[in-house]
């Protein structure tokens, strides 16, 4: 609690200085920094005055509010991908002023998205105290190569250093060596609990609907909590406010199209964008009748509203739905999906105050139909829900003072699942596990200081709790202990049942909470260039339960309670941020430290388990690592290089209650790699124009491969060759490698793009597993799985 | 309980895939794998064909080898084998003569179902111990031969079908066994079943109808087929369902991580090197047909 203690004192000290009323001759100059094509705000621009004697941004509702002596200042604007603009503006008196920047027009070619080496605003920027975020230009995005012309922001995210997959089939990312369920999704400040479709092919995000892609993996702010290793701050568009525009694009694996415009009387804009594959269409023309008698899609909807309020509010309506569908003949159906909706006031009052509340809801869930004999059939089904209230507030001091606050609750239902018999049947019991109710209360109080022209700090103080409610029946363990360790057999066993406890509905079944101080500053070493250092503490109250390779549709939530402890993580870095010359440079060093992490028992059974503690154990992780990225934003050729030198461990030893001394447990309680380690990973972009209507982008990955488990012999059993492995994660995959080309060529309305996956078709292996051949049953074949081969694609988009 | 089988997640990506117009690919590869000190293996299951008396009871006994090798396991000779019951009573089992690593009850065993039975093995100057309570079987009503195809993949064909009563309000774990002419089938098949184990979690005192244990398994007119339906302990349910995850992993991205199968063997002498494989104490009954 040192640096809780620490972080109140500062607070404390800095809190007066904030109530101090600026100088009679100041006055405020503030509003939102806006497209001039769409109106739509640009989130985090940069606003400079007086030849940036005086610096703000924008916040991420495009929001900024500047405080400016009586007089004539010349204004600056910056934004990543926009012209810069320059006025003079002469101020009498505070004054609401909205700013609007144009877009590069020829968006296509290189020359747009390059940077001008003394004019734009700089992604990595070394002036600000922001430290290990990563925002992705979304126009950029769909220039790099794609999985059969679909822009996956997700994947992209892997370009960028500290980032990783799982595996090619899978979106599920790992954020410096974390688990996937650490990664909280926000859309629009809604939660979205599995944000794939296809399995996992494919991320949920359209890249045609969001405009703000940040990813926090450290000094993650105050406002954020609830996931361990980062979060994932997405933003839908909200259409053009100024005329009624549509883009529609076909691609190999979907179709999708965006209408938007501004609403009657030009009181705000919509935005409404659809996409769907169609890989089904065409299965009934297959011979396989495996094929032919299978439907296979998913289909998205975003959908946005922005209605102003005078010149200082905004009510903002977003809305998402996606589903997954898989039928198999008449007998198996699946769907899976997720829902997010969010309600926002927006408002500025006295050109000092944003305040943001908000309502947001996040559903996911999925359902299976199956039939089981002739007269029999099973709906299997599964939901997690949850419904947010947010406050967030900004004070707007002084130039140099920001002071963030706010409060929120959340809701939280899950139904890990209900196998509900849907006939008549005598076959099947009806079995539902019991619905889990939490609610989750949190704080945050955070500021923003300049402490001269130097050094600059953000530091805050979160606070968050969990209380699961009833109705509940929690079991109790002979020694409290839901898992053993049986020492001599040397495996883990489900404990042994002794009682249970009933709580009614709403009475307290657990609680947790605690503090999370975050800090992050920087120190100019020169014009360009910043010293910058931060820690974090993050909590962590749900946890996904997967024991799968990858994260599978059919995994469910589970929170904490009376034997699953929250997962807490402190992580501190420091880093080395430069801009100039058209580069920009970051290099940041970090260390981390988990507790309560979760790891699944060999053989555990996760599905429509009621006892679901028995299948998990607890231990603790650590990560460390040196990411570098570098980044050429001006001149003809773009891109950058991102350089990840890590390494990712976690250990289970046994605890006492669960038979623990000292030994036993995975690989024995020792630490080990998690399967998220990667010790290399180098990604390389390059975006350069060839001539004035095609745009050549490419990416190439060189990677570790990922931890797997060697076998160390092998021995029969009823006739079946069953391989006996060495340590956990105790050997590595073939190291992965893989060029991908994009080729995008612009018309008058719309652009035309060619684009092929592993160029030189290597054989990245995604698994390592042991048979027995066939043929021969006495010989057991080592077998590696990749994903991809060389894959082409093709994908059109055209604008009206 | 799997309703959705692993095959099935495993075809719901597969089949994605082919929509995306993409198949992953496997190849086999080299792997360098370390020699260890051969650890002892044992196939130890006490069988009981329901409410009568069965013949002399045989346990199999061989050893871990290299992994890349292509012999058959090596018997592990001269053990001291031994089962006492509940009771007290002692039956020592004497290795074959022509079955190396086979070893032979050397007297008839009672077995009384719900009462405990512990397997005693010397070998290599270890001793081994496991405990298993003998289970009561559950009767198989009739056999019968339905078609199969009714699912994608599957393929026509008739397959063999059982029909049970489960007892009520008692926890049931069952491991069926086809035999086809007298083969029990059992394929290194990713895509059959290795051994078909369930819980009646869901089922409980249900009327079983047109249960198709081994689905993969296609028989034809004229072929005998014969099921037997055990009763297994919790424990040996867990080791089956672990077996069959790891035999049927196919690598997917949403299979299980591979890992070591656990038995019930334990060494005493030197607790760290446990025997692999399994002791099972468990009554069975069996139904035979041909097939029309």
């Amino acid at each position: 609690m040192t640096v809780c203690r620490v972080l109140s004192l500062v607070l404390l000290v800095a809190l007066p200085l904030q109530a101090q009323v600026p100088p009679a001759a100041r006055v405020r100059l503030s509003g939102y920094v806006r497209t001039v094509a769409s109106g739509e705000v640009i989130r985090r621009a940069e606003v400079l005055a007086d030849d940036g004697a005086v610096r703000v941004e924008s916040n991420e509702e495009g929001f900024y509010s500047i405080l400016l002596p009586v007089g004539a200042h010349r204004i600056r604007i910056r934004a990543i991908g926009f012209a810069p603009l320059d006025t003079t503006l002469r101020l009498t008196a505070s004054a609401s002023r909205d700013f609007r920047l144009t877009s590069r027009q020829v968006t296509l070619s290189a020359v747009t998205v390059q940077a001008d080496a003394n004019g734009d605003r700089p992604d990595l920027d070394p002036r600000t105290p922001d430290m290990s975020v990563l925002r992705l230009d979304m126009r950029a995005i769909k220039l790099l190569p794609t999985v059969l012309g679909e822009p996956d922001p997700i994947r992209s995210l892997t370009l960028l250093p500290g980032v990783s997959m799982s595996s090619d089939a899978s979106t599920a990312i790992s954020v410096r060596g974390g688990a996937a369920d650490q990664n909280l999704f926000l859309l629009d400040e809604a939660t979205v609990y599995n944000p794939s479709h296809i399995l996992g092919f494919l991320s949920t995000f359209n890249a045609d609907a969001v405009d703000n892609f940040t990813l926090y993996k450290g000094a993650i702010p105050a406002r954020f909590g609830g996931r361990l290793s980062s979060v994932v701050d997405v933003r839908q568009r909200e259409g053009n406010a100024n005329e009624f525009v549509g883009s529609a694009s076909i691609g190999l694996l979907a179709s999708k199209g965006t209408l938007e415009g501004p609403l009657p009387k030009k009181v705000g804009s919509y935005m409404i964008a659809a996409r769907r594959s169609y890989a089904d269409l065409f299965a009934p023309l297959a011979s396989d009748t495996a094929i032919r008698d299978t439907r296979a899609y998913f289909y998205d909807l975003n959908a946005k509203s922005n209605i102003r309020l005078g010149s200082n509010g905004a009510l903002l309506l977003s809305g998402y739905l996606g589903r997954d569908r898989f039928t198999g003949g008449t007998d198996f159906g699946a769907g899976w999906g997720n829902r997010a909706t969010t309600l926002r006031w927006n408002q500025a009052f006295a050109n000092r105050l944003f305040s943001k509340v908000t309502l947001a809801a996040g559903t996911y869930d999925y359902r299976i139909d199956v039939v089981t004999g002739l007269d029999d059939s099973l709906t299997w089904r599964s939901q997690i829900r949850s419904l947010d209230a947010k406050i967030d507030q900004t004070l707007y001091l002084s130039p140099t003072n920001t002071l963030e606050f706010g409060a929120q609750f959340t809701s939280q239902q899950i139904r890990p699942g209900d196998l509900i018999p849907n006939t008549a049947t005598e076959t099947f019991r009806e079995r539902r596990i019991q619905p889990r109710q939490a609610q989750l209360p949190a704080l945050y109080l955070g500021q923003e200081l300049q402490l001269g022209a130097r050094v600059s700090v953000r530091y805050g103080l979160r606070y968050a709790s969990y209380v699961r409610r009833g109705a509940a029946t929690i079991y109790q363990y002979r020694n409290g202990a839901p898992v053993v360790w049986n020492e001599s057999l040397s495996r883990y066993e489900p404990g042994v049942v002794s009682d249970s406890i009933t709580y009614t509905s709403g009475s307290t079944v657990s609680s947790a909470g605690g503090f999370e101080p975050r800090i992050s500053g920087r120190v100019m070493l020169g014009q360009n260039s910043s010293l910058k250092a931060s820690y974090a503490r993050t909590q962590q109250f749900l946890l996904l339960v997967s024991n799968t390779n990858s994260v599978s549709p059919l995994d469910v939530w589970e929170p904490a309670g009376p034997y699953i402890e929250p997962q807490r993580a402190d992580q501190y870095a420091l880093g080395y941020s430069a801009n100039r010359y058209g580069y920009e440079l970051s290099v940041e060093g970090y260390w981390k430290r988990a507790t309560n992490v979760v790891d699944f028992i060999d053989g555990s059974d996760v599905l429509l388990n009621p006892r679901i503690e028995t299948q998990m154990v607890q231990g603790s992780g650590r990560a460390y690592g040196l990411e570098m990225l570098l980044r050429r934003t001006a001149g003809t050729t773009t891109g950058w290089v991102s350089y990840t030198l890590a390494r990712s461990e976690q250990r289970f030893p046994v605890p006492a209650r669960s038979g623990g001394s000292g030994t036993g447990g995975i690989n024995d309680g020792a630490w080990y790699p998690s399967p998220f380690d990667k010790t290399h990973n180098l990604s390389v972009v390059v975006l350069r124009p060839l001539g004035p209507k095609w745009t050549i982008g490419s990416t190439f990955m060189l990677a570790t491969g990922l931890p797997t488990t060697f076998p160390g012999a092998r021995y029969t059993i009823d006739g079946l060759l069953v391989t006996e492995f060495g340590p956990r994660n105790g050997g590595r995959l073939p190291l992965y490698h893989r060029l991908d080309l994009n080729a995008t060529r612009q018309f008058r309305r719309g652009e035309l793009q060619f684009g092929v996956l592993n160029v030189y078709n290597r054989f990245n292996a995604q698994s390592l597993r042991f048979r027995q051949q066939v043929a021969n049953p006495r010989v057991t074949e080592a077998v590696q799985t990749s994903i991809f081969g060389i894959v082409p694609s093709v994908a059109y988009a055209f604008h009206f | 309980m799997r309703f959705i089988s692993e095959r099935r997640r495993q075809r719901l990506l597969l089949l994605a895939l082919l929509a995306t117009s993409l198949a992953g690919c496997e190849r086999v590869v080299s792997v360098e794998a370390p020699s260890f000190e051969p650890r002892l293996v044992v196939e130890a299951r006490l069988e009981r064909p329901f409410n009568r008396r069965g013949p002399l009871q045989r346990i199999r006994l061989t050893t871990t080898q290299d992994v890349f090798t292509e012999t058959d396991p090596p018997p592990a000779r001269g053990a001291v084998v031994r089962v006492v019951d509940a009771a007290g009573v002692s039956v020592a089992f004497a290795e074959s003569a022509t079955e190396p690593g086979v070893y032979v009850a050397t007297a008839p065993m009672n077995l009384p179902v719900n009462q405990s039975v512990t397997l005693q093995i010397t070998w290599n100057g270890d001793q081994y111990q496991s405990r298993e309570t003998m289970q009561r079987a559950v009767p198989i009503d009739s056999l019968g031969f339905t078609e199969g195809g009714v699912r994608p993949g599957l393929g026509p064909g008739l397959r063999a079908a059982i029909w049970f009563i489960d007892p009520e309000a008692i926890t049931n774990f069952y491991l069926w066994e086809q035999f086809v002419d007298g083969v029990r089938q059992v394929t290194p098949d990713s895509g059959a079943f290795t051994r078909a184990v369930r819980s009646d979690e869901i089922i409980d005192g249900a009327l079983i109808r047109e249960f198709k244990p081994y689905n993969g398994i296609v028989v034809r007119a004229g072929q005998v087929v014969r099921i037997r339906q055990l009763s297994i302990s919790s424990q040996t349910y867990r080791f089956y369902e672990a077996l069959s995850e790891q035999t049927r992993n196919n690598g997917s991205p949403f299979g299980v991580p591979v890992s070591s199968i656990r038995g019930n063997v334990a060494n005493v002498t030197r607790p760290g090197r446990l025997a692999l494989g399994y002791f099972i104490a468990s009554e069975y009954f069996d139904i035979e047909r041909t097939v029309p």
